[in-house]
């Protein structure tokens, strides 16, 4: 998110999964993933962006260990444009799959706990 | 308290708004998304009647609540008595309450099939005690499993798109 990298942030997804975007909604696909990164670093620009695992994540699903599910708290301070600095926070809920040795978000979402505020700057 | 994030929610989220769809192609087995759907409308006339019981009934007893506002909830007992607050303490009704699930719902997670993930759309118009009426769209994300023939929420959250407007009372 700092270093505006679309293709490295659509690089955690699986070919076919999910992100729904709290406006947009379903965006389908690892390529429209990217294409949405691209065009949202255009106008949005984050200074921090810090994420805290909730404690007892991963959840394993099923019996084959091959599927995780993570929830956990996010914060972000960015600029909207030229706009003044904002602050925001809120949680997200992956699923993900394992793949070689890693994993991969096959569905995402997050959710904001209220609306952007302007940065303190004292 | 909860009136004030409803509220507020302003158009950070709109910013986002640039729609880039690929085709999907996942075609949802008939029998699973009927049982989605009746699971939706349960939540949907769940929220309506203020009823937390019959809403908690439609989680499993180790469901994870991931809300917006404050940590995951754990457990269909405390899922209920989260929404028995948000109905008795803040007060809170929903005169509509309506879930539309994406076309390709339900995904199956893996090769069992005893797993999925579901979206969808919710359109909501609530009040706090004597508040005006206030409308608010927005998405859920379900993970689901199958409980005989029914499905059971595992793990759900959901999101705005903006923030709370005025409802038209026409």
């Amino acid at each position: 998110m700092l270093k505006e990298d679309a293709a490295a942030l659509a690089a955690f997804y699986t070919e076919d999964a999910c992100y729904v975007d709290p406006a947009a909604g379903p965006i389908y696909g690892r390529k429209a993933i990217e294409k949405f990164y691209t065009d949202l670093f255009k106008k949005v620009h984050h200074t921090k962006h810090a994420s805290t695992l909730e404690q007892y994540s991963p959840h394993i699903m099923g019996t084959a260990g091959n599927e995780i599910w993570t929830t956990g708290e996010w914060n972000a301070l960015f600029r909207v444009e030229n706009g003044a600095p904002l602050q925001a926070k809120g949680y997200w809920l992956d699923l993900d799959v394992r793949e070689g040795d890693g994993w991969k978000f096959l569905v995402s979402t997050f959710n904001f706990s209220g609306p952007p505020v302007p940065v303190e700057t004292k | 308290m909860k009136i004030r994030f409803l509220l507020a929610l302003v158009g950070l989220a709109i910013s986002f708004a640039v729609a880039t769809f690929a085709q999907q192609s996942n075609t949802p087995d008939p029998q699973l998304r009927e049982a989605l759907a009746t699971l939706l409308k349960k939540m949907d006339d769940g929220f309506v009647n203020s009823d937390a019981a019959a809403l908690a009934a439609l989680y499993t007893d180790d469901a994870v609540h991931v809300t917006f506002n404050r940590p995951p909830i754990y457990g269909r007992e405390a899922i209920q008595k989260h929404l028995e607050n948000d109905f008795k303490k803040l007060h809170l009704h929903f005169i509509k309450y309506l879930s539309e699930l994406e076309e390709y719902s339900p995904h199956v997670i893996g090769t069992a099939g005893n797993e999925l993930w579901s979206t969808g759309e919710f359109d909501q118009t609530f009040q706090f005690e004597n508040g005006n009426p206030l409308r608010i769209k927005g998405h859920f994300l379900f993970i689901l499993v199958r409980d005989g023939d029914a499905l059971k929420i595992k793990v759900d959250t959901f999101n705005f798109s903006g923030p709370a407007v005025p409802a038209e009372t026409k």
